[in-house]
């Protein structure tokens, strides 16, 4: 050890934690090793939250996780930063930069991707059964799962929203069951928070909402969105979104641009560009099929919608995300596209034919879980090596 | 340092580092610091602030950020200058280990924030690559783990180590 090493000694004990909260996630999960209290100062809650402000306020450490789900392939892929993203220009243009995570659990069943925050994300199964769990929390970063407990429930119609939660610091997943066939039956709804480590039933929203199966939510404004139109054959028909405010707890509706409002069989995905709600709606079928790309400017005010571009691309099946504002990756059957107003780019050589549950975000590494056991009792999973 | 011209509507304050050395600063611009922003709203201004904990070439250094980092004066910094100040932080805090140990203090001490963020990145990233037994040794810590202890939690997390 050089002389000059050894000077960091006399530091008092905050800087040394406030130095070590500056470290990427794996050399704290090593320097966990070095004492009892230095394992022990790195999972508090406190300095985890510290080292998240940290990472997230470093461009060098956000990159943006794609997923990628089926029976055979059991992975999951994160693609090293917006900055190179940036640089390269093309979402696509480097696949070989794609990195493998691998399934904690080695499912023989299909994990839908619902959500991510801050590194954690949020999987489901959906070929649920009794004997197997339902949703797994898990941070790739520091190689640890949890499954969740039972739901009250267990149905395979189902969607769901997944976000965290800034005043209260928790990580919510909510559950909605038979959202698609609310005329005959009442959907209800059910909540997971991780502080808790528990599932309750929430109050249902004032009016009832229709909606796929498995659709996407978006967590904007300290909301989840998602996609809904009012049950046909029930007075006026309407494209609306449902909202779920995550620190109240309460549904809600945001009206969609008037020109949609009416249109039945849209089909309409939300998404999130630049921290602004967004909607994908899809007007006509196969080669007449049109897509547009919306803005909420304003949050709340359906008069600040603005319609962005047209993406024009025959008979694409669905959008997966804005890799940047004017550029929207679309997934084909078995092609991906990344696309904007002027340009198009194909990728042909992903190795990735045929999958499903195709998924973008936003990703950063982070110590979320590290602390988990004193948070919820009897967690049923565990952590294991993907490498 | 001279004082200025009759013309300068800037208010300046004087600091004192421990070695008696003084330092002519504005006000605006001291106020970076918590510290001295407090002594300053107490009235310490006619007077000499005193700076005990540091010397004058630490104090030197940190008036150079000072006045890199005072508020601008015509209200918003623009993403041109934002850059411009990202850059000459990263040269800032690109010295060698006994400095950059002084401003850490001096930042600390001095309550600035954006100097403690800035120069603990700067250390986390010297000591990012070390071993486990390395850190030990640099923070002087003793391995209070009993070998079987270590060794459990090595194999928990054996991909941290690779």
């Amino acid at each position: 050890m050089s002389m000059s090493m050894s000077i960091w000694q006399w530091l008092p004990k905050e800087i040394i934690t406030e130095i070590l909260s500056w470290l990427p996630v794996k050399s704290l999960i090593r320097f966990r090793c070095v004492s009892k209290a230095w394992c022990s100062l790195i999972s508090t809650s406190r300095f985890i939250a510290t080292h998240l402000n940290h990472s997230l306020s470093n461009s060098q450490y956000q990159t943006s996780i794609f997923a990628c789900h089926n029976y055979t392939f059991h992975t999951l892929l994160l693609y090293p930063s917006y900055q190179e993203i940036e640089q390269k220009g093309d979402f696509f243009a480097n696949p070989s930069d794609l990195i493998e995570l691998h399934d904690p659990f080695n499912h023989k069943y299909s994990l839908h991707l619902v959500g991510s925050s801050n590194g954690l994300l949020c999987l489901a199964n959906m070929t649920f059964n009794n004997e197997s769990g339902l949703c797994v929390l898990w941070n790739p970063s520091i190689q640890k799962a949890i499954s969740l407990p039972k739901p009250n429930l267990g149905s395979l119609q189902q969607t769901f929203g997944f976000g965290y939660e800034p005043l209260t610091d928790d990580y919510k997943l909510v559950r909605l069951m038979n959202p698609h066939d609310c005329k005959t039956v009442p959907p209800l709804f059910e909540i997971y928070t991780l502080r808790t480590g528990i599932w309750r039933f929430i109050t249902a929203p004032d009016s009832r909402y229709t909606m796929k199966y498995w659709s996407s939510s978006v967590l904007v404004c300290g909301a989840l969105h998602w996609s809904t139109h009012t049950p046909r054959h029930q007075g006026a028909f309407c494209n609306v979104i449902m909202s779920f405010n995550m620190k109240d707890e309460a549904f809600g509706e945001v009206g969609m641009p008037k020109s949609l409002q009416g249109l039945e069989g849209l089909d309409v995905t939300v998404a999130l560009i630049d921290g602004l709600l967004a909607l994908v709606p899809c007007t006509g079928f196969g080669i007449e099929a049109s897509h547009a790309v919306w803005v909420m400017k304003e949050y709340g005010v359906v008069e600040s919608w603005t319609k962005l571009y047209d993406v024009r691309i025959e008979g694409f099946q669905r959008v997966i995300g804005f890799p940047k504002s004017d550029e929207v990756l679309v997934h084909d059957a078995d092609r991906f596209f990344s696309c904007g107003p002027s340009s198009r780019g194909y990728l042909e050589d992903l190795p990735l034919c045929g999958l499903e549950h195709i998924y973008l975000d936003a990703y950063v590494e982070s110590l979320i879980l590290l602390n988990v056991a004193d948070l919820v009792p009897g967690r049923q999973g565990n952590s294991s090596g993907g490498s | 340092m001279s004082s200025t011209l009759c013309c300068s509507f800037a208010k300046n304050v004087t600091l004192r580092s421990s070695d008696g050395q003084t330092f002519e600063v504005e006000e605006a611009a001291a106020q970076v610091s918590q510290t001295i922003k407090r002594m300053i709203e107490d009235g310490c201004t006619g007077s000499v602030i005193p700076v005990p904990n540091l010397t004058g070439p630490v104090l030197a250094l940190v008036i150079e950020y000072f006045k890199k980092h005072s508020p601008p004066s015509d209200g918003c910094p623009t993403a041109l200058l934002e850059m411009e100040i990202k850059d000459w932080d990263a040269k800032f805090v690109a010295v060698d280990n006994d400095t950059l140990l002084d401003l850490t203090l001096a930042a600390h001490y001095l309550e600035i924030q954006g100097l403690l963020d800035l120069t603990c990145h700067r250390v986390a990233d010297i000591l990012n690559d070390n071993s486990v037994e390395k850190i030990r040794e640099i923070f002087h810590i003793k391995n209070d783990f009993t070998p079987e202890e270590e060794a459990e939690e090595r194999s928990k997390i054996q991909w941290a180590f690779e």
